[in-house]
């Protein structure tokens, strides 16, 4: 489960920084896979384009997903993961600033596994991350097909 | 009756009846003519060839009402009618007679007081031994005279009576001098007087006036009837009747009259009629000819019988050129048709009738009048007149017209405005979603890289460095905060509202329940009225609500024995609910700021707050049509009242 790697969906850097700082703190050091657009989540995780060499038995524990999005935005890159077979049981917590209704519904919709919406207070968005990794990482159960493969 | 229908009807072979005529033997003429001269039944005249009388018996005397020495020389013709000596029947007959040896004839003879008779005339020709013609023989027999008498005698006694007294309305026979010769029950009961006492008195004193009672026998007398003739019956008691008369001369054997037949129909409920009819109908003209608007009325069949001034004033129309169907000249010919139409269909049904018609005025402008029409009906309920008004709308009608014009423009611009609105509201949600997206983030890097500083280089730091930081963090949370309650503002104007009954005192309480669990160290003394209801939106009634009690519960903080009460009170101005609380109060020279966005009356260091609240509060009571004010001192405590609906009603 260690080596299990964590795919973060984030075209903010300062984001990335900060989520990878608020891991380092709480001692999460699975490997992120940081992809900056939808289109690149959608080929890492299909193993397409860039990623074709990717072994697609290497699934990551979960995708922290933001829905404000280049090329491909969040909600359908979510649409893509829960309609093929071979993702639709793939883990994904939704990580975002918006807390609009229709936004939660819509992730909801899709299957979420969770919605998050980040904190300005960077303390609280520490905490937000750590219990994320503890409980997706350590706690949650992976799918068994993922499980099966690796 | 059985006279022949035309009056000349002459026999070329005849029998005669009564008498023999045939040419006689002139042995004994002095008997012959002692005995033609005593014949009193019969007129027996001698004529010469010419037809000039030459001899007059007593018989003749007594018909034709001449002396013999007035007579005699005469022209036979004296005796005939105008009409007929103009077609010259005297000589055609004594024509006959010289052909025929004898003519017959029954017609008009003439007396010589005027009257006539109805006559058998039997001409025969005299000659002498040679067969030339010597004169005529005429005799005349007086038929009517004798018809009369066997009339007279048919029908005189029980008949007579019964046929008098079978009819209800009062019947009376007048003598020459005016005195009651007979008398019918009803004309008992309708004088009060019984027949004994009736017969022989003068007719004329029963009336209220005797001499127009005396013209109308007279008249009778004169013209031979009398129709119609209005009198007024004085009943014994004294009491009035109104009566028309109906009289007719009688006549005796000769055909001389000798009384009146009169026949009283009592018109008191008639005539009563008439004069209310009368004062009815003065009214209607009085009222037709005031009123501003046209009135008119037609004939069942749509005729038209009736305009008032006001048609003739406006119109310019005479009242005969109105009449029947000329009414429709003033109509604008656009509007004819539909008005014919409704007409026509009105008058068929018998039903009311309302049209709106241009009419021409006088000078030639046209002006929109509302025609309407209402059917009288008869007992049976058939149609016997339709009243109508035609009132001018033509003012009403521009403005009607007007406003037209400028609901469909008012409707145009709130469509355009609709359109508008909702693109501006689109931007605004994209506005809106943008905020709570990009404005947070950076803020998140503020904030985060911020505690990195403090985390990781706290070594470089000296508490100065370390309270900047600080004090960065916390305005960045702050601005985070705003950004927070800027956003459920506007969701507060922007999200759909759901309009159900929102049990307000069980909101309340919750909202208690969670402000307490929030700081369990408070004590508030918490009054809320028990059945308070407003229909509105569930969610957005909370918010209002945890503003208030929110509001109500931060500016309580520091009293002791905090009082927090939410009710409903009645007043002039209609009800409302409010929210009272005993804290720190305000100033209500600053009362107009309340309610704006990001407007605090207290220091952030001494209430914490954005200043959103009350702006939100004000937002939501808006949406549901309510209101909100506010009243308060400096630690007089605050009361903010609001209005909602109370019951549903159609948005």
């Amino acid at each position: 489960m260690k080596n299990k790697t964590i795919l973060l969906v984030e075209d903010n850097a300062d984001d990335v920084k900060l989520t990878l700082h608020a891991f380092q703190k709480c001692n999460i050091r699975n490997k992120v896979v940081v992809i900056g657009d939808g289109a690149a989540a959608i080929d890492f995780l299909f193993g397409t384009g860039p990623y074709v060499d990717r072994d697609l038995s290497d699934q990551p524990a979960v995708v922290l997903l933001d829905l404000k999005l280049p090329k491909v935005d969040g909600l359908e890159v979510l649409r893509r993961i829960r309609s093929d077979p071979r993702t639709k049981h793939q883990p994904v917590v939704v990580l975002t600033s918006s807390k609009e209704e229709h936004d939660i519904i819509a992730s909801y919709n899709l299957a979420a596994n969770s919605y998050i919406r980040k904190p300005v207070d960077f303390e609280q968005f520490g905490e937000a991350v750590r219990q994320l990794g503890m409980y997706w990482l350590l706690l949650n159960e992976q799918p068994p097909g993922a499980t099966d493969l690796s | 009756m059985t006279a022949p229908m035309t009056e000349i009807s002459i026999h070329p072979n005849p029998h005669p009846v009564e008498v023999v005529s045939e040419p006689v033997v002139l042995g004994d003429e002095n008997s012959f003519r002692l005995l033609v001269e005593s014949v009193k039944d019969f007129a027996i005249i001698m004529l010469d060839p010419s037809g000039n009388i030459v001899s007059w018996n007593v018989g003749a005397e007594r018909i034709m009402g001449y002396r013999a020495e007035e007579v005699l020389g005469e022209h036979v013709s004296l005796f005939y009618p105008t009409e007929a000596i103009e077609r010259g029947l005297a000589g055609d007959l004594l024509i006959a007679a010289a052909r025929d040896g004898r003519s017959e004839y029954e017609g008009w003879r003439v007396r010589k007081n005027g009257s006539r008779f109805w006559a058998n005339v039997v001409i025969t020709v005299l000659r002498d031994e040679n067969g030339a013609v010597r004169g005529f023989s005429k005799v005349t027999r007086d038929l009517s005279e004798r018809k009369q008498m066997e009339n007279a005698l048919k029908h005189v006694g029980a008949y007579n009576r019964s046929l008098i007294e079978a009819s209800l309305d009062p019947l009376v026979t007048i003598n020459l001098d005016g005195r009651i010769s007979d008398a019918n029950t009803a004309a008992e009961q309708a004088t009060g007087w019984p027949r004994a006492d009736l017969v022989n008195t003068d007719f004329s004193d029963y009336f209220v006036d005797p001499e127009a009672a005396r013209a109308g026998y007279r008249k009778a007398f004169r013209d031979g009837l009398v129709r119609d003739y209005p009198l007024e019956l004085r009943h014994r008691d004294g009491h009035l009747i109104s009566v028309v008369y109906n009289a007719a001369v009688y006549r005796d054997d000769s055909g001389s009259v000798i009384g009146v037949f009169a026949a009283a129909r009592d018109v008191t409920e008639r005539k009563l009629a008439e004069e209310a009819l009368g004062d009815s109908e003065r009214s209607f003209r009085i009222l037709a000819d005031t009123v501003p608007q046209i009135v008119w009325a037609t004939r069942a069949d749509g005729w038209n019988i009736f305009f008032n001034q006001r048609w003739v004033e406006y119109t310019g129309m005479t009242l005969d050129a109105s009449r029947g169907h000329g009414w429709n000249a003033p109509f604008h010919p656009d509007d004819l048709k539909a008005t014919w139409d409704a007409w026509r269909s009105a008058v068929l049904n018998g039903s009311t009738y309302t049209a709106e018609a241009r009419l021409r005025r006088a000078d030639g402008v046209y002006r929109w009048w509302l025609v309407r029409s209402a059917p009288l009906f008869d007992a049976k309920g058939k149609v016997i007149k339709w009243f109508g008004t035609c009132t001018d709308i033509h003012d009403m009608k521009l403005a009607e017209v007007e406003i037209q014009r400028l609901n469909s423009g008012l409707e145009q611009r709130v469509r355009e405005r609709t359109v508008e609105l909702e693109a501006a509201n689109k931007e605004l949600e994209a506005f809106a979603y943008s905020v709570s997206h990009d404005l947070r983030t950076p803020l998140r890097s503020i904030d985060g890289f911020s505690k990195i500083l403090l985390d990781d280089y706290d070594g470089k730091l000296d508490d100065e460095g370390r309270d900047f930081l600080a004090r960065v963090r916390k305005a960045t949370q702050r601005m985070g905060h705003l950004i927070d309650d800027l956003l459920r503002l506007s969701r507060s104007t922007r999200t759909e509202m759901k309009r159900v009954a929102v049990d307000l005192t069980a909101l309340a309480g919750e909202i208690a329940a969670e402000l307490h669990t929030s700081e369990p160290a408070r004590s508030v003394q918490w009054t809320i009225a028990p059945g308070l209801v407003a229909f509105g939106d569930p969610h957005l009634l909370r918010v209002a609500l945890e503003n208030l009690l929110g509001n109500a519960w931060k500016f309580t903080g520091p009293q002791k024995d905090a009082r927090i009460e939410l009710g409903r009170e009645e007043t002039v101005d209609g009800a409302s609910f409010f929210v009272r609380d005993n804290g720190v109060g305000f100033d209500m020279a600053y009362v107009g700021k309340l309610f704006g966005v990001f407007q605090r009356l207290h220091a952030a260091s001494e209430f914490p707050g954005s200043g959103v609240g009350l702006a939100n509060v004000q937002r939501i009571v808006t949406r549901h049509g309510g209101r909100v004010w506010a009243e308060g001192g400096p630690n007089h405590g605050a009361t903010f009242h609001f209005t909602l609906p109370e019951a549903f009603q159609q948005p």
